[in-house]
């Protein structure tokens, strides 16, 4: 048997399960005690979920040793945000205190997929209380505490899928699920430093997802490195009947080595004015690199000008109004975490139907607006957030409150674009910071080729939080 | 819409949301659903100030539904 070590790819990992060189029991196994020993020192999880875990891992065990390998997720374990439905007893709790015992019957398409591909479901993941839709400002918004990132224990894991990312960053898991209504995936990988991919909307069924926005949720995956988020995304895509708004073509990754091919890549105009001087310069210095090494070449690109914050606000706020309607009416709200939770449930109740209506027309203008630009390009390109981490104990700017501008957010969200962010270095505090890559909807494979291009000339994903030692 | 009638938009919605919710909110928590609400006033204006055709339909796709069989 091979020694095993946190923080390995999952295609190599896969390609040890193959030859047998490590059980799915054994990989099982390694990944509990990590999530059993770290998990509560980054507020990452929320149940282990061994039983399950060992009951899978023994199963693709069984078959690997009769020759049914099913793939390369093939008794890998995996981390999924608490907000996707389980059965077998497992809570899902959607990062709230009222809900902390809640069970349901099923489990949510992912999960199934996930389960076809023979992986193996090892944690729910921690989160933000309702994954941030009660319009929270702080990181503490969540009943399992403030999600903290493993690079600094002072610094935020981020939100709303603050488990999925330091679970990853810590190697407590080699791959996670969060999801993205604004920032919830692009944030989290920002702040642990770990690759994160949003992807198209509708290319992933959100059945069994708790709903925040019907037209913005997106469901996506947390790895190490943008390869390995091609592989889960491999497995989680494709359409469901559960879910009407998936959406037909098959995602089918393509992972050839692009890197004879310079990319066209385009500066998103503004969207490193007012961020942290570290994340601006982390941001030129990958852009540089890429050129130096002939692997892109760049330009800066504007978009009209637009409210696209205000338009993304309006279209969350209505559709999370009824979203959550049963637990405000419920009464429910004071019993939320965060004081900013508590009361950010409530103004959304006065929003008109002409105003929602409204931003969905503007939102259609804008997604052929965006497209005919991007057309242009292989991916266009911006800070992943604005600034490393904020401390977990302090109010952070939050785009959705109003407080901060998120262009690239605001509209890759509102077009329904597929993005991944992967870390570009460090700034204050030795937090990690990152680089989006977004694309036309459905280029997945596209951003994808643009990332592991940037991959392949770097070691920033190589590097892992102190106090997180590979070994058990 | 004038400021003086922005305000007053404002207040009877905050008060729509009062007589329906005020019973779960502690004072401070009001005040600050008010300023809420006056955000939302604010974003409905900068969206009104995009001009927009009457061929620029909402972007939602209703499908009718047939089973089939």
């Amino acid at each position: 048997m091979a020694s095993l070590a946190a923080f390995t790819p999952i295609r190599h990992l896969g390609e040890m399960v193959r030859t047998k060189q490590v059980s799915p029991v054994e990989l099982t196994e390694f990944a509990l005690r990590r999530l059993e020993r770290l998990g509560s020192k980054y507020n990452a999880v929320v149940t282990i979920t061994r039983e399950k875990a060992l009951a899978q891992a023994r199963a693709a065990e069984k078959e690997i040793v009769r020759g049914k390998y099913r793939g390369v997720l093939h008794g890998i374990p995996y981390g999924a945000k608490d907000l996707l439905a389980t059965s077998g007893g497992i809570r899902t709790t959607w990062g709230t205190a009222p809900y902390r015992d809640q069970v349901f019957d099923y489990d949510a398409t992912v999960v199934k997929k996930l389960e076809a591909a023979g992986a193996v479901l090892a944690a729910k993941l921690a989160m933000v209380e309702l994954a941030g839709g009660a319009g929270y400002r702080h990181p503490n918004a969540s009943f399992t505490g403030p999600g903290i990132s493993p690079w600094n224990l002072e610094g935020w894991s981020g939100g709303s899928s603050s488990g999925s990312g330091s679970a990853v960053s810590a190697g407590l898991v080699p791959f996670a699920l969060g999801t993205e209504t604004w920032g919830s995936i692009m944030w989290p990988a920002n702040h642990c430093g770990v690759a994160g991919l949003r992807p198209t909307f509708g290319r992933v069924s959100r059945h069994g997802a708790m709903e925040a926005s019907w037209t913005m949720d997106k469901i996506g995956p947390f790895a190490s490195t943008a390869d390995d988020c091609g592989l889960v995304l491999e497995a989680i895509a494709g359409n469901d009947p559960d879910d009407e708004t998936t959406t037909a073509p098959p995602f089918k990754y393509d992972a050839r080595d692009r890197r004879k091919r310079r990319f066209k890549l385009a500066l998103l105009q503004g969207s490193t004015e007012g961020v942290e001087p570290a994340v601006k310069a982390n941001v030129e210095a990958v852009l540089a690199l890429l050129e130096r090494e002939r692997a892109a070449t760049v330009e800066e690109v504007a978009v009209p000008d637009m409210p696209y914050e205000a338009v993304a606000r309006t279209i969350i706020s209505a559709e999370s109004a009824d979203a959550y309607q049963e637990f405000t009416d419920a009464g429910l709200g004071p019993q939320l975490t965060a004081e900013s939770s508590r009361r950010g449930l409530y103004a959304r109740y006065a929003i008109p139907a002409s105003d929602y209506i409204r931003a969905m027309r503007i939102r259609r203008l804008m997604c052929r607006q965006v497209d005919a630009i991007l057309a242009k390009y292989d991916a266009v390109v911006g800070p992943s957030y604005q600034t490393v981490a904020p401390t977990i104990d302090r109010e952070f700017n939050y785009a959705f409150s109003g407080k901060a501008r998120d262009i690239i957010g605001a509209l890759g969200n509102l077009a329904g674009l597929p993005s991944i962010s992967v870390p570009n270095g460090f700034g204050d505090r030795r937090l990690p910071t990152g680089i989006q890559f977004m694309g036309r909807a459905y280029d997945e494979n596209r951003i994808l080729a643009v990332a592991r291009a940037y991959q392949g000339l770097t070691d920033w994903h190589l590097r892992h939080p102190p106090g997180t030692t590979p070994d058990a | 819409m004038s400021k003086p009638a922005q305000r007053s938009e404002s207040e009877l919605l905050f008060q729509m949301i009062k007589n329906r919710y005020g019973h779960l909110l502690k004072p401070e928590q009001l005040e600050e659903v008010r300023s809420q609400v006056e955000l939302a006033l604010c974003t409905s204006e900068e969206m009104k100030a995009v001009k927009l055709s009457e061929t620029d339909s909402p972007a939602i796709g209703f499908r009718p539904y047939r089973a089939k069989r």
